[in-house]
């Protein structure tokens, strides 16, 4: 749907995106994450038309609705009068009705009574007015309230279940976490690292055991990278997939072992961190 | 279908932002009160002095010095609110980026600048040309003098509108290359006020700046028809220019 290959952005001579490649398949919900400023949002600009690129290839298949970070619109017009004025632009035949439905707009206020909430699901109503194949978010939840931030991902996922592909930015890796499929981790002006949203579950390195055995016993054994005391029970990183059979080896009584579930913020900052 | 749906637009915008109301009522006082106060101003004057003298022989009273008045008044306030209102219309869609969703909605760019152009060259035409009709025969009606001739008040009339419209295409040319208000409004203001006085000390005798001379009521001269056709010129080919820009929103 989306094929994006070595592109590269600069402004004069700062140079933000150094060859970005990433694709996105049809029906993925595909997060784009990355600390403010990374060039999220310049690569999104690049792939809607907004700006041009310095180097590259970017192609997308079929139509596309793009809902920027902070839409603006006429905020004389009316939710209605704007769609309407949207849909005459891009010459669709959508329902209005349905849109503001699906949205939760029925207001007939002018916009510039709006909460940022409302212009937010304006925007992805926007987005929608061509019925396009692929939706381009960028931040949609970040401004929001946790109620707005919910009902925002629930109409993510319900544009998913109707086949939908969506392109989500966001620096909010819960959000992310929870309605993405797959994410990549924009830094340095690269994709350092791109993965399913299931590998978090087999991706881990930390687990948690309780044991009655001294932290001082634990720290001799090698393939334990690092241990710490968290309550009554101990917290090893270890890179060994078999790290239980090495305990057992080394004869600690193991009462439970328990991987612990790896989150994207985990996976985030070590990659911060191991630039710092 | 762009072109279209941004002229509805933007007549939306003029109505619902008051810029047609305010536009309307400052040309219109602009109209009535001319001749008034020419007819009054004396008048005033007599009654502040002592001295039993008639102040009328110092102006020029009538329906010509009236309408001359007019256009003097068009020169200041309307003109300033013509250029600022245009100024506005064009760098907002970019300084407060509404131009950012329709545009990756698919909007044609130039035909967005053309409608916007069609809409407000309309609007200050329509505007300023009802200024103009409602002086010439109201300063007839007040100074009971109607030798003011038609074709020299149409004549101003499409001079003024002319020296407007290029300094329009001023601010859609500086709103493509610079997309800030205030260098918008600054180059276009120096246009307006320096350089037809710099234009007059240089004695360059064609162009939009030699326009003013036919704001003068009386009748013009083959340099003025040639600025006037030139002006045309021009302005085509700044909005051609500012067509050809490559945007990056």
């Amino acid at each position: 749907m989306i094929k994006v290959d070595n592109l590269k952005k600069s402004y004069k001579k700062h140079e933000v995106l150094k060859g970005l490649t990433f694709h996105v398949n049809k029906g993925d919900i595909y997060g784009f994450l990355g600390q403010n400023g990374a060039g999220k949002s310049t690569t999104l600009n690049i792939l809607t038309n907004l700006i041009a690129k310095s180097d590259g290839h970017v192609s997308i298949e079929g139509t596309f609705g793009y809902l920027p970070e902070n839409p603006v619109f006429y905020d004389y017009m009316t939710a209605k009068e704007y769609l309407n004025f949207m849909k005459s632009l891009s010459k669709s035949d959508s329902n209005i009705h349905e849109l503001l439905d699906l949205v939760g707009l029925k207001d007939k206020k002018r916009i510039s009574t709006f909460s940022r909430g409302m212009k937010q699901r304006l925007g992805l109503a926007s987005a929608l007015i061509s019925d396009p194949d692929l939706l381009i978010l960028d931040e949609p939840s970040s401004a929001l309230d946790p109620i707005g931030r919910k009902e925002m991902l629930d109409i993510i996922q319900t544009l998913q279940e109707r086949g939908k592909t969506i392109l989500l930015s966001s620096h909010i890796l819960d959000d992310i976490e929870r309605v993405c499929n797959k994410v990549c981790f924009l830094h340095n002006g690269f994709i350092q690292k791109e993965m399913s949203i299931k590998d978090l579950d087999t991706h881990t390195d930390h687990y948690i055991i309780d044991s009655p055995a001294l932290l001082d016993e634990l720290k001799t054994i090698k393939a334990i990278d690092h241990v710490v005391k968290v309550d009554q029970v101990y917290e090893i990183k270890s890179s060994n997939q078999d790290i239980l059979k090495e305990l057992i080896k080394h004869n600690i009584h193991v009462k439970s072992f328990m991987p612990k579930k790896v989150t994207l913020e985990d996976i985030f900052l070590r990659m911060v961190d191991n630039d710092l | 279908m762009t072109y279209k749906t941004y002229l509805k637009k933007e007549i939306m915008e003029h109505s619902r932002k008051y810029r047609l109301l305010i536009l309307f009522i400052v040309i219109l006082i602009s109209a009535f009160s001319a001749p008034v106060i020419l007819y009054f101003l004396p008048k005033i004057l007599e009654s502040q002095t002592n001295a039993s003298m008639d102040l009328t022989m110092l102006f020029d009273t009538g329906q010509v010095p009236a309408i001359q008045n007019f256009i003097n008044d068009m020169y200041e306030i309307p003109g300033i609110l013509i250029i600022v209102f245009a100024a506005s219309t064009f760098v907002n869609e970019f300084t407060k980026e509404t131009i950012v969703i329709p545009y990756s909605n698919g909007l044609n760019f130039k035909a967005m600048v053309l409608s916007k152009y069609t809409v407000y060259a309309v609007m200050i035409t329509g505007l300023v040309g009802l200024g103009f009709i409602i002086n010439h025969f109201y300063s007839g009606i007040v100074f009971n003098d109607f030798t003011a001739r038609v074709q020299f008040t149409l004549q101003a009339f499409i001079a003024y509108s002319l020296f407007m419209l290029y300094h329009v295409s001023i601010v859609v040319l500086a709103s493509v290359y610079t997309k800030r208000l205030f260098p918008v409004i600054s180059i276009t203001l120096a246009s307006y006020f320096i350089l037809p006085s710099l234009m007059e000390l240089l004695q360059i005798k064609i162009g939009p700046y030699y326009l003013i001379k036919a704001f003068k009521l009386g009748p013009i001269n083959d340099n003025i028809i040639y600025s006037m056709i030139g002006t045309i010129v021009i302005i085509g080919v700044f909005i051609i220019i500012s067509l050809r820009k490559r945007i990056d929103i």
